[in-house]
């Protein structure tokens, strides 16, 4: 279905536009809608990134979704449901859930905006009355932080019906040759945001910010922990809510850079004023862990299901229950702690240390050195370490020497993306997809590592619990099984990940990045 | 995709209000729908008011050198468009018949929208003809209707019997009742007993009622002009057990 928006003009009114339309549609069938609209994105814009909008219709009896996708010809895609869905999970099978599944994974739809539309539609009949083309004017209302109203104007909606082509580029040539108008480009989405100052993708998780290259280094890591704090607290209320698992993720990875930051960069600010700052948010890392732990077993929980024999697959979910209610307990203890004053005071003195004026003549040697010389050092000298410490690592080596390589490839990652504008496009992007590579596997590695040794505890005090079937644990064994051998995949193809990462090609790539002579 | 053949051996058993009134219930749920009226008398393009027309007759579609796609009128509902009737249908055994591998044709000619719908309902003619073999071959369940009769549920017999026979492994055969009179006698035993060779039969079944006749006048699926009504509900909880059923 391809569909049309025009923006109608101050000068045009809506009665006479209605009487032109009717005369060149000739046999039409006229009603007014009332309805509110809800635009829904996730709190990153998901949706809009990929050049969709989802809206939510309601005139008060049920909800009609709809999904437009604005980069082919405003196709869409329609769901009359009951109630609003907020998860992929929970909207029904179809072709909504199926082109939102791999974009919004497992982020919640919020509310963006919303106003309220008076629709005059104009579906023009054929003989037989039915519908041959449809003609929507809206005029649209948003209610404005104030409370006073604001009329946005009209618009004007054409929607072609398929195996219609004739009417639909009738009214088309009418509109543009006779009334002189142009198609809307920008989105309603973008117009109703703009009338409350906002704008979409007003949120990112990616650290984007601009450095100079010879900008001060105290400034530059100043500006950058802003950020990351402003990433950081625009998450905060979403972990409080448990809105989604996404919020706690984000929160977690500003306060890993944060930490990273303030470990890799400390001749930059007196020693004894960073120390308390690094302890406090080790402390936020420890006291988010368990919880984000328990979002990953339960997202995974359909995965380890599917990874196990068919006859013994719903044995396991007795395990899904366990894990809910220790999920809610830590949530509940993660909420009462990110409450507390320990937690108040710690983002009070961070602020005052973020907001406080630098030292005209730091002590500190780095502190004064242009930005781009730092970051180069410790990036380089992260890349190095790595070299260093995969080379050393085989096929007899502990599991521990392939974690801290891990733990060094965060770093070298988190320092990589905070310094990304001091570098070449091109280069930077071929460079941190081989660093992602071999952390991807690392990460694979660890990650069924903890789970095999997670799992069995869990199993443990299942046992200890009462009414836990036992094919609740024989199943659970059959999943410790399953990871030991993914983990041990993982193990194999760690050799060729690593040669990719120490190959000449790259060390030269990332020499001719970051290596400041 | 998956390709539904409303179809019973029997004329005049509700296989047009089955294909329309699901179609429609399914469409309002969010999937993309197709009906393609092979009926000659066009009774589901006469209730989707669409012309019963199509340029260059069936036997362009059949030989391809008409699209599929170029065919294809959106109904006045969202998600539901229909593929109309034409009077050419009538030759189809015969145009089929023309072709290397005639039972296969009618998968083939669906196979480029396979992407673009979700359920392709064909409302198919009474009778066992070269047709009905194109459909069998092409869908994934014949969705049944049959009125609780002896006689019916011998025809039902019948064609369970032909699928086996045939070979059919891969079609369902999906029946449930329709134009259930419970006023009737025999209706109510049939519907209540469910004799052994009746099991496999949909526990939703579709009354006998007067709202479904209003379709003619109204021209449109019964959800569309009587939301609230029994009927309506009926199709509902027959699409809900139809989704459940199908492999």
């Amino acid at each position: 279905m391809k569909i049309l928006h025009f923006e109608i003009p101050k000068k045009f009114d809506e009665f006479n536009l209605i009487v032109d339309l009717k005369k060149l549609l000739l046999r039409v069938r006229q009603s007014e809608e009332q309805y509110t609209c809800t635009f829904y994105d996730s709190y990153d814009w998901r949706l809009y990134a990929k050049n969709l909008t989802l809206e939510a219709l309601t005139d008060g009896s049920g909800l009609r979704l709809s999904l437009r996708d604005f980069s082919s010809a405003g196709e869409e895609v329609i769901l009359n449901i009951a109630s609003m869905p907020y998860f992929v999970w929970d909207f029904p099978n179809g072709a909504l859930r199926t082109k939102l599944q791999p974009i919004l994974n497992v982020r919640r739809l919020l509310a963006q905006t919303e106003l309220r539309c008076r629709r005059v539609v104009l579906n023009q009949l054929n003989k037989d009355e039915k519908t041959v083309l449809r003609v929507e004017i809206d005029e649209n209302v948003i209610n404005l932080p104030d409370g006073k109203e604001k009329r946005l104007g009209l618009y004007l909606n054409v929607i072609e019906i398929t195996g219609y082509p004739k009417p639909y580029k009738k009214v088309l040539e009418f509109l543009r040759e006779t009334l002189q108008l142009k198609p809307r480009k920008r989105k309603l989405l973008v117009q109703v945001l703009a009338a409350h100052d906002r704008q979409p993708l007003d949120y990112s998780s990616k650290p984007d910010v601009q450095l100079e290259p010879q900008m001060r280094c105290d400034a530059a890591v100043k500006l950058i922990l802003r950020h990351l704090n402003a990433t950081m607290l625009a998450n905060q209320n979403g972990v409080l809510g448990n809105v989604d698992s996404e919020f706690l993720h984000d929160f977690r990875v500003s306060i890993r850079r944060i930490r990273s930051v303030l470990t890799q960069l400390k001749k930059v600010f007196p020693k004894d004023g960073l120390r308390p700052f690094v302890a406090d948010f080790g402390w936020l890392g420890k006291i988010t862990s368990p919880a984000r732990d328990l979002d990953v077993y339960l997202l995974s929980f359909d995965q380890y299901k599917a990874a196990l024999p068919i006859s013994i697959r719903d044995d396991l979910e007795p395990m899904r229950t366990y894990l809910q209610q220790r999920h809610d307990k830590v949530h509940e203890q993660l909420s009462h702690d990110l409450c507390s004053k320990h937690y108040q005071s710690l983002i009070e003195r961070w602020q005052y240390f973020l907001e406080s004026p630098l030292a005209e003549q730091p002590a500190e040697k780095d502190a004064t050195m242009p930005i781009y010389a730092i970051a180069n050092r410790r990036i380089w000298s992260l890349y190095q370490k790595i070299i260093r410490d995969g080379e050393r690592i085989d096929n007899r080596s502990p599991a521990q020497r392939l974690h801290d390589l891990r733990k060094t490839g965060k770093k070298l990652r988190y320092m990589v993306e905070i310094f990304r504008s001091l570098f070449a496009n091109k280069q930077y992007k071929e460079a941190i997809t081989i660093l992602k590579n071999l952390q991807d596997n690392l990460g694979v590695f660890q990650d069924y590592e903890m789970q095999v040794h997670t799992i069995k505890a869990f199993s443990q005090d299942m046992m200890a619990e009462k009414g836990t079937p036992v094919k609740a644990l024989l199943a659970m064994g059959v999943l410790v099984q399953v990871l030991e051998k993914y983990s041990h995949q993982a193990r194999l193809q760690f050799a060729d990940r690593f040669s990719e990462f120490e190959s000449k090609k790259h060390m030269k790539l990332c020499k001719d990045l970051f290596y400041d002579q | 995709m998956k390709i539904l053949a409303t179809y019973n051996i029997k004329g005049g058993v509700g296989k047009t209000a089955t294909a329309v009134n699901l179609a429609y219930v399914a469409a309002r749920r969010g999937a993309r729908v197709l009906v393609w009226d092979l009926d000659p008398q066009g009774a589901s393009s006469f209730y989707f008011r669409i012309k019963p027309k199509l340029k260059g007759g069936s036997e362009k579609i059949i030989h391809r050198r008409a699209e599929l796609s170029g065919v294809i009128k959106g109904s006045d509902f969202d998600n539901l468009d229909l593929i109309p009737s034409d009077i050419s249908l009538r030759n189809l055994d015969l145009v089929l018949d023309n072709e290397k591998k005639p039972i296969k044709q009618l998968k083939k000619v669906l196979k480029p929208i396979a992407e673009d719908y979700e359920y392709v309902f064909l409302d198919c003619p009474p009778g066992i003809s070269l047709l009905s073999e194109s459909v069998f071959e092409a869908a994934n369940a014949l969705i049944s209707p049959v009125i609780p009769t002896t006689l019916s549920l011998r025809t039902l017999q019948q064609l369970q019997k032909f699928i086996e026979t045939n070979s059919l492994d891969k079609l369902q055969l999906v029946p449930f009742f329709s134009m259930v009179d419970r006023r009737k006698k025999l209706h109510c035993e049939i519907l209540e007993r469910r004799p052994d060779h009746c099991l496999h039969i949909l526990a939703s079944y579709i009354p006998y009622a007067s709202e479904i006749e209003r379709m003619g006048l109204e021209r449109a699926p019964i959800g569309q002009f009587s939301r609230s009504s029994k009927s309506a509900n009926a199709y509902e909880s027959l699409w809900s057990e139809i989704l459940e059923t199908l492999v």
